[in-house]
């Protein structure tokens, strides 16, 4: 296997790989709903950045930002695919955190996006926006929305 | 902003962060190794083979479902370039681009309301299509997730509402952008204006299945463009709506 060769700022390729895969690979599985889009995800974005590595200022910043994107374009693309459909196991076995899974995967993605960076990543909302490229107050409106509805599929 | 102004029910939040957690911490790692350089060396053991994209080079946003199957035919590939029913089309950057009524289902088998854009870099005759779409109105959640329906009443009722979306026309997260526009039935022209330049008027067409009813425009601007800015325009040349998007802030960051 090549090496990327390591920057003089941040943690070399595979130092970042092995340490961040499995976080950002988690905040890919809450955004996208499913375990084989984030692992796609993921995988797509360490491609891509690997041979500009050195180049990147920023690299774990940029990885998690780079991640929440490419989730972002998974469910672009999912939704011009009919055969792409969320899995509905349950993933923990414990039935309350199922239950709220269960709702929050039935959230339009952009709005569980927001619920996922806000109370897994604590982003504050104009964080969330900048990452989105989305205007906070939309991102506000998108929360408050998914608020409502869990409160009401949840009571 | 701060999110005490949403009035955020505790139970509601303790119950969703712990939620989140435990899902999160249900994620194990796989032994899927790093990526290394692009085409040299064998794809990670154990992987499905769209994951072959992926080791190959292709970045981020082009992982198709069906990549591999680049010999197969049929609806869900690419029979012709350019696509057939194109509504618009353009060039930028020497990438060549077309907006087409949508033709994909959703995943009720419906087909999608909208447009879609097809990009001449990420698009080749016998490869599953890699298209973006969008729609006009107001979203309503369908039976299930992916089956949303369009509501046009309350846009109908005012020409200044309008949907712009962006994505890149290259592959992954490189190339010029193309932006869709669907607008009002009385806007006819957008006038796009990027960083100060404004370019030639593009003329909005409506679906031939409703010809009376939304109309659909698309632009491409360069790869590096930090604001694009476009106004709608009515049969007369009155503006009736202005849409700015700062286009360095979507999709990937720039590594720099």
């Amino acid at each position: 296997m090549r090496s990327a060769p390591a920057t003089g700022v941040g943690p070399s390729f595979e130092v970042a790989y092995k340490e961040q895969r499995l976080p950002l690979l988690r905040l890919a599985v809450l955004l996208t709903g499913s375990r084989e889009h984030a692992e796609d995800a993921v995988q797509a974005v360490f491609t891509a950045a690997f041979p500009r590595w050195n180049s990147i200022a920023q690299p774990l910043s940029y990885l998690k930002r780079a991640v929440v994107n490419s989730c972002a374009d998974v469910h672009r693309r999912r939704a011009r695919d009919r055969r792409a459909v969320l899995d509905r196991e349950p993933v923990t076995g414990i039935p309350e955190v199922d239950e709220t899974w269960a709702v929050l995967r039935e959230l339009p993605p952009r709005q569980r996006a927001v619920v996922v960076l806000h109370f897994y990543e604590d982003l504050p909302l104009v964080e969330i926006g900048r990452l989105l490229g989305r205007p906070a107050a939309t991102v506000r409106s998108d929360l408050r929305r998914a608020l409502d509805t869990l409160r009401k599929d949840l009571a | 902003m701060t999110t005490d102004q949403l009035d955020i029910d505790p139970v509601l939040e303790r119950r969703l962060r712990t939620s989140l957690a435990a899902v999160a911490a249900a994620v194990t790692a796989d032994s899927a190794p790093a990526p290394s350089g692009p085409g040299l060396d064998s794809p990670p053991p154990g992987r499905r083979p769209r994951r072959l994209a992926a080791v190959a080079g292709v970045t981020a946003g082009t992982l198709s479902l069906a990549a591999f199957a680049y010999l197969q035919s049929g609806p869900e590939y690419v029979s012709e370039l350019p696509p057939p029913d194109v509504l618009s089309s353009g060039e930028v950057e020497g990438v060549r681009y077309w907006l087409v009524p949508s033709f994909h289902e959703d995943v009720c088998g419906r087909p999608m309301a909208g447009v879609e854009i097809v990009s001449a870099a990420t698009n080749q005759v016998g490869q599953e299509w890699s298209t973006g779409g969008m729609a006009y109105g107001d979203p309503r959640e369908g039976e299930r997730p992916g089956c949303d329906r369009w509501d046009e009443t309350a846009w109908l009722a005012d020409p200044s509402r309008a949907a712009v979306d962006w994505m890149r026309l290259g592959e992954g997260d490189d190339g010029p952008w193309g932006g869709m526009a669907a607008v009002h039935p009385d806007v006819t022209h957008l006038v796009v204006e990027v960083d100060g330049t404004t370019l030639p008027p593009v003329p909005t067409r409506p679906r031939e299945d409703a010809p009376d009813g939304p109309r659909y425009g698309v632009v491409g601007v360069p790869d590096d463009t930090d604001v694009a800015t476009i106004t709608l325009q009515d049969g007369t040349g009155r503006a009736v709506a202005v849409h700015e998007e700062r286009l360095s802030a979507l999709g990937v960051p720039a590594a720099d």
